[in-house]
């Protein structure tokens, strides 16, 4: 469990990067099985929609990779754009300065 | 639960009397305020605050939202569901130990080298298997310039 200045860091980081943004008003339940250890996790996602500028997206998913990732110790993000679906693999070495 | 607020305390003891909000501001923070008493879920609550603000102040410059007493205000209601509903938690000295590593010294090793403390007994500090003496913290924060502060704790804010 994240703590909530956690969650108030990355709203504000995303109002300050992208001015802003829409929460979705419900939790995703899922589940995915780990790239490394292969076992399944469950797991409940919140989902964040922003509408940027195609010349934006880099800065996004580079925002995506070295700061969110390693904020919520994810080790990949979803991450969709019109339609399009990709996982953002966070950087890990950034994972340990956040606990 | 307080009613007949005059004055807001958010989880990081910042105060906001309410009284001298602007008038739309307090009359959106009634509004915020009745929903939250409903007890709706952390998810839906984030997401009703920040889409009713974007609208009601929707003259206001999108850089200056985040300054608004009524936003602070909201975003701690925010966190206290999320906290209330065990969806987040509340802060310990060890988060704000690992912000300071974080924004200052960029790696644990520098850290550690600065304040002179082994790196593995911080790692299992920050992920809660071992605890730093009030003593030795203290000493830490020190050597880190930082200092510890003790609060008188308040009643939840709403």
């Amino acid at each position: 469990m994240h703590p909530y200045t956690r969650w108030k860091f990355f709203d504000a980081k995303l109002l300050s990067l992208f001015g802003f943004y829409t929460k979705a008003p419900n939790f995703y339940d899922g589940a995915y099985t780990d790239p490394y250890t292969k076992k399944p996790v469950p797991d409940k996602s919140k989902m964040y929609i922003l509408a940027v500028e195609r010349k934006d997206l880099p800065t996004l998913k580079k925002f995506i990779k070295g700061v969110v990732g390693p904020l919520f110790r994810q080790k990949c993000i979803y991450f969709e754009v019109k339609g399009n679906v990709e996982l953002v693999y966070s950087d890990r070495e950034k994972i340990v300065l956040f606990p | 639960m307080t009613t007949n607020l005059t004055k807001y305390e958010t989880l990081e003891h910042q105060t906001f009397d309410l009284g001298k909000l602007p008038a739309k501001q307090k009359k959106f923070f009634e509004e915020i305020k009745t929903f939250f008493e409903k007890n709706p879920s952390w998810c839906e609550f984030g997401s009703f605050w920040f889409n009713q603000l974007s609208s009601v102040f929707k003259n206001v410059k999108k850089e200056d939202i985040p300054d608004l007493p009524v936003f602070k205000i909201c975003q701690d209601m925010e966190s206290r569901l999320g906290v209330k509903q065990r969806y987040a938690r509340l802060t310990d000295y060890r988060d704000i130990l690992a912000k300071i590593i974080s924004e200052v010294y960029k790696s644990r090793y520098l850290f550690c080298k600065e304040v002179g403390i082994d790196e593995a007994f911080l790692s299992n500090v920050l992920k809660k298997k071992k605890h730093f003496s009030t003593k030795k913290l203290q000493e830490i924060l020190d050597k880190a310039g930082y200092d510890l502060e003790i609060k008188k704790r308040h009643a939840f804010g709403v």
